[in-house]
């Protein structure tokens, strides 16, 4: 409810001036405080949707963090399993050709050092696993235990010494 | 490598050649035989090969050749899957005489269409082979009939006008020896053998048909050395070795030891007017020559072409040349990295051959340099074999190495 006071004067049509004090009531009669109703409800929706919104940007963030951690794991795989392999098996391949003087020892040399490309690759690709790891930690509130053991180093000659919790 | 031959003429009547095997060849009679079906002519020994046989049908010699897909042996640890006629590459020799009557029934086997094109023949023409030209192409499971009379001698061949870069390539084609009405010229040994070039990648088995000219394989009916059968020679005999060339390059064959004459092309006898002595003879493509000369010096003479790496098995085109390099560090550092790693062709290539025998190469891939010899690794390949001539012999079989007179072999001081 809105109470005015204050002073009004008025003159007189004989040119005398009438002073007196002023009260403005609002009588609740048509406005019962409607749009203050609508404001607040209004704000409690918005909130609401905030924090629903808020809810599933976490949501997104965490499948994203884990969408990328499967694909990376699935990489460093690939590399393990499939690439680097091939890549071994060119360079054997081209030794047999070189020791029957098909091919010369830059052809040999080429061939390996594609395959330590690939090598080089396939690190990289692991560190960006354990990167997309932790960030998938942070987004959950950290605790983070995978219930599948994460890929060994993608370079299977050493993978005693370079197995990853 | 037993030196077969085949005398079916007179034994096979009935069959076709589809179902000649090696069971059914014979081994060869001995120096001087003839055979009744040939007229009497001394039988011509197809290197490493067969002779097609034929079915007399009043009057007609009836051939029966099957043009089909074949594995085929090069060499001992390579094989090649090509296409050919009656199961090998090249084909078996047709073998027949001047005026006489014959029928060649082909059968089409192959995943597309053939012909057949009898190489130097003067016969109708339409009996020439050429698809599309002089008849419609024999479809795959088709068999046509060629017919015709044989009005000259000599020393042909036969093979494909149809898609014939590639049928050619694959290994499709045969010699066609014609002996004499009048039994001019005979000899006492009578050898035929086809020149051809393949190309067959390091680890594969199909010939490419897409090469023109960087062919590896380079062979004698089909075989590289040491597969390819010796020439067996008895001292004092005549002896004609009759050569034809349906590869990409021309082929300068080389006997040692002697000196021979040129006595015949396709084209027909040469005049003995016109021959002179000769040690190489240029078989150029598309072409044969007859080359005769009387063995009469014992050994072991070496007979090849003389394109050096025509006698050598797959080697790289685009190697660089290390020859003189010291490789001695580097070739410590690249061991390091490519275990396994040996320098190679620094002071020349001769110990390749010893080195292929220890080292892994690819699949299905001969050594550039094989065969052994008495003496020790012969470092050869390709079209060389070796022309074996002895004092006492009773067959075609390989006698061995020859035994060297004392103080006959150049030996160190």
């Amino acid at each position: 409810m809105t109470v005015e006071t204050g002073i009004d004067s008025e003159r007189d049509g004989d040119g005398e001036w009438s002073i007196g004090p002023a009260l403005k009531l609002a009588l609740p009669l048509f406005d019962q405080g409607q749009a203050g109703i609508v404001r607040a409800r209004a704000q409690l929706r918005q909130s609401e949707h905030r924090l629903e919104a808020l809810a599933i940007d976490v949501r997104a963030e965490v499948r994203a963090a884990r969408q990328r951690l499967t694909t990376l794991r699935k990489m460093v795989e690939h590399y393990r399993d499939v690439l680097i392999p091939l890549y071994a098996r060119r360079v054997e391949l081209t030794l047999r050709e070189y020791n029957f003087m098909l091919v010369g020892p830059d052809t040999l040399l080429h061939a390996k050092q594609d395959e330590i490309g690939a090598k080089r690759r396939a690190v990289e690709t692991l560190r960006m696993y354990w990167i997309a790891r932790a960030d998938l930690d942070r987004a959950i509130g950290g605790g983070f235990h995978s219930s599948a053991s994460p890929p060994t180093r993608p370079d299977n000659e050493s993978t005693n010494s370079e197995v990853l919790p | 490598m037993i030196p077969r031959r085949t005398i079916l003429q007179s034994v096979l009547a009935g069959a076709f050649g589809a179902f000649m095997s090696e069971a059914s060849a014979q081994e060869a009679p001995g120096p001087n035989r003839s055979s009744s079906a040939s007229g009497g002519y001394l039988l011509v020994v197809p290197l490493n090969g067969t002779t097609l046989p034929y079915t007399l049908k009043n009057g007609v010699k009836e051939f029966h050749l099957v043009a089909e897909p074949v594995d085929w042996e090069l060499a001992p640890g390579m094989k090649m899957t090509g296409w050919g006629y009656n199961g090998s590459s090249p084909g078996p020799m047709i073998e027949a005489v001047e005026g006489d009557r014959v029928r060649f029934l082909v059968t089409n086997n192959l995943p597309e269409h053939t012909t057949v094109h009898w190489h130097g023949l003067h016969l109708p023409n339409g009996m020439d082979g050429v698809g599309g030209l002089t008849q419609p192409h024999i479809m795959p499971g088709e068999t046509f009939a060629y017919e015709f009379t044989l009005r000259q001698h000599g020393t042909f061949m036969y093979h494909p006008h149809a898609d014939e870069t590639l049928q050619l390539a694959l290994g499709m084609m045969g010699m066609f020896v014609i002996h004499p009405k009048d039994r001019s010229g005979e000899v006492d040994r009578d050898f035929a053998l086809l020149l051809h070039e393949w190309a067959v990648h390091p680890g594969t088995y199909r010939p490419d048909p897409a090469v023109m000219v960087d062919f590896n394989i380079f062979t004698m009916s089909g075989k590289v050395f040491p597969a390819i059968e010796p020439l067996v020679v008895r001292t004092g005999q005549r002896v004609r070795i009759r050569l034809g060339n349906l590869s990409m390059n021309q082929h300068p064959i080389h006997l040692h030891g002697y000196s021979f004459k040129v006595t015949g092309t396709d084209g027909g006898p040469v005049p003995v007017t016109a021959q002179y002595p000769e040690t190489t003879v240029a078989v150029p493509v598309g072409t044969t020559r007859d080359i005769e000369f009387t063995a009469e010096v014992p050994g072991d003479w070496a007979f090849h072409c003389h394109k050096s790496h025509h006698t050598m098995n797959p080697m790289g085109h685009t190697l660089p040349n290390l020859v003189g390099v010291d490789q001695k560090l580097v070739a410590r550092q690249i061991d390091a990295l490519v275990p396994g790693y040996m320098a190679m062709g620094g002071t020349g290539m001769g110990r390749m051959q010893e080195m292929a025998a220890h080292l892994p190469g690819p699949e299905n891939t001969l050594p550039m340099m094989m065969g052994a010899g008495p003496f020790g690794a012969v470092e050869m390949g390709g079209m060389f074999t070796v022309v074996k001539v002895r004092d006492e012999l009773t067959g075609y079989a390989d006698p061995g190495w020859y035994a060297h007179p004392d103080g006959e072999v150049a030996s160190p001081i």
